[in-house]
């Protein structure tokens, strides 16, 4: 078993988890108790989080390649 | 006699016999102070109260309630566990210097007023700083230096604070204050040891400069003692609340920029340090129970990530998280899952790339197949038996000089007993993460009452008078709600 196919056992583990197993506490709202609704929310918010990132990155925090002023 | 029973003196004491005990001594000592300051810390009952007077004041050197024990037991842990990462150094200083910050951090934890908590938060400064001046580089001691400039500042402010309320009259105790001009100074002086912008950019230029080990010990204590110092004295001050919601953010953002990779993780304990600091303005009981978990996984896992990625980068330039490995060391079994996330499940460093062996350079001019996996991770040799034996006697291998791009270093003998104390850093790949993973899993899985299972808590009342401002919750006699 490599590495990566160890990671990828766990990301499925979790994201059944998720779907078979939602959140069961009555006080949440609705979205919370969707089946999966926290594995999307995480992927979707992980996703967002390196595209703005990278994007801050690019057009204002980092200076281009080769500028080693 | 047991009154006077404090896991900080061990680590203290420690420190002093670690600098004169000889080499054949220092092992058991290394292995005897952690290992009974864990015992002591574990045994400590909840409502100990250790006073004496000092100064004509009375401090408070030791209060064991449910929050200080979260911490001090997590400290306890991660300090047994950094120490075993660390037992292959020669040297005296950088156990005398850990074993100086792992007791001043319990002191900061234990402490029951304020006297106790800047006399160790002091400590705490000075000690950490010579794991950062101990790698002896040019950027080590200049990133030492300013590390020690910008924990001056904190400290004075903190001292400032305490000596502003102490002439208006309002004691020294360490509980929920709130806020006013003295204390704002001491909120100040947390918040430089939080690393809570725009007072973080030590964290991030310090961490990555320590020595392999001692950036394991940094990335648990400093700002972990500043997130309880924050829950016990500020919870609920909304301007927390923003603080740590830009941390996280801020955080995150530098992280994914970053490539060299402990300095990604640096910026990544300012990110997950901002949810810490966020839970403690909000300052509920849930929340306040949720900082300490968080904080007590948190410690675990950064300093397993420290010791994975430094033991990958013996002091050889670090890891670049565009490559993996910089070095020239493959690397453990351990460690490959690590890499594999920060490599983004590439095939291995393409050529050229730092990463790749060079002829002549890295595994003495062997074959790249020979140490290479299917997934381009290469593959470690055959694990050494043994336990802790392996973890002090590594195997012996050739390691060629430094190449030509590390001039940068100042001291020559420094350099070169740093490149002895890092040699084949694989070793320190076994009992260390193997005892920091699971005792990560514990908050998640002890058992014992929840927190927000309605049952109502002292806590939960808004402080009587308070700042006037809002409800404030009071001070917790035991914010953590776990139970576990």
């Amino acid at each position: 078993m490599t590495p990566r196919g160890l990671l990828w056992i766990a990301f499925a583990l979790s994201a059944a988890v998720e779907l078979l197993l939602p959140a069961a506490e009555t006080s949440l709202p609705w979205w919370h108790r969707t089946p999966a609704f926290h594995a999307a929310y995480g992927l979707v918010g992980c996703m967002l989080i390196v595209v703005v990132a990278k994007a801050l990155g690019r057009y204002w925090l980092q200076r281009p390649e080769g500028d080693d002023d | 006699m047991t009154d006077l029973a404090h896991p900080a003196w061990v680590y203290l004491a420690g420190a002093l016999l670690a600098a004169v005990v000889p080499r054949r001594g220092r092992v058991p000592l290394l292995l005897a102070v952690p290992g009974a300051a864990l015992a002591l810390g574990l045994w400590l009952p909840e409502g100990r109260e250790t006073a004496a007077r000092f100064l004509g004041q009375e401090v408070v050197l030791l209060r064991a309630d449910r929050l200080s024990l979260v911490f001090g037991t997590v400290f306890v842990i991660m300090g047994l566990l950094g120490t075993v990462f660390a037992l292959h150094v020669r040297e005296r200083g950088p156990h005398v210097a850990a074993f100086a910050y792992v007791g001043s951090a319990l002191g900061v934890v234990f402490a029951g007023d304020l006297l106790t908590l800047f006399v160790f938060w002091e400590l705490m400064s000075v000690s950490s700083a010579f794991l950062i001046l101990q790698r002896r580089t040019a950027k080590a001691l200049a990133a030492g230096f300013r590390y020690l400039m910008v924990h001056a500042f904190g400290g004075a402010c903190l001292l400032a604070g305490l000596l502003l309320r102490a002439a208006a009259g309002e004691g020294l105790r360490f509980e929920a204050m709130a806020l006013t001009g003295a204390t704002a100074l001491i909120l100040l002086g947390f918040a430089v040891n939080a690393a809570i912008p725009p007072l973080s950019a030590w964290l991030t230029d310090a961490y990555p400069e320590g020595t392999v080990t001692g950036s394991v010990f940094l990335s648990a204590f400093t700002t972990k003692a500043a997130v309880y110092a924050l829950a016990r004295g500020f919870p609920g001050v909304e301007l927390l609340v923003w603080a740590g919601a830009v941390m996280a953010l801020y955080g995150v953002v530098f992280a994914v920029l970053e490539n060299d990779i402990r300095r990604l993780l640096a910026y990544h304990i300012v990110s997950q340090v901002g949810y810490m600091v966020t839970g403690v303005g909000l300052g509920t009981a849930l929340a306040i129970s949720g900082t300490a978990a968080h904080a007590f996984s948190h410690i675990l896992y950064k300093g397993l990530l420290f010791m994975a990625t430094g033991a990958g980068a013996p002091g050889r330039g670090g890891v670049d998280a565009r490559h993996g490995l910089r070095g020239d060391v493959p690397p453990h079994r351990a460690q490959a899952p690590v890499l594999h996330l920060f490599r983004g499940g590439s095939r291995g460093p393409p050529a050229g790339a730092p990463g790749e062996h060079a002829p002549g350079h890295g595994s003495g001019g062997r074959p790249l197949r020979r140490h290479r996996g299917r997934a381009g991770v290469p593959l470690p040799d055959p694990p050494v038996p043994g336990g802790l034996r392996a973890v002090h006697r590594p195997p012996r291998r050739h390691h060629p000089p430094a190449p030509a791009r590390h001039r940068g270093r100042v001291h020559a003998a420094g350099a070169a007993s740093r490149r002895r104390a890092d040699r084949d850093p694989r070793h320190r790949l076994g009992v260390p993460p193997g005892g920091s993973a699971p005792a990560g899993v514990l908050p998640g899985v002890g058992a014992g009452e929840r927190p927000g299972d309605g049952r109502p808590r002292a806590w939960d009342r808004p402080a009587a008078g308070g700042s006037g401002a809002q409800a404030r919750p009071v001070a917790a006699p035991s914010p953590w709600a776990t139970g576990w």
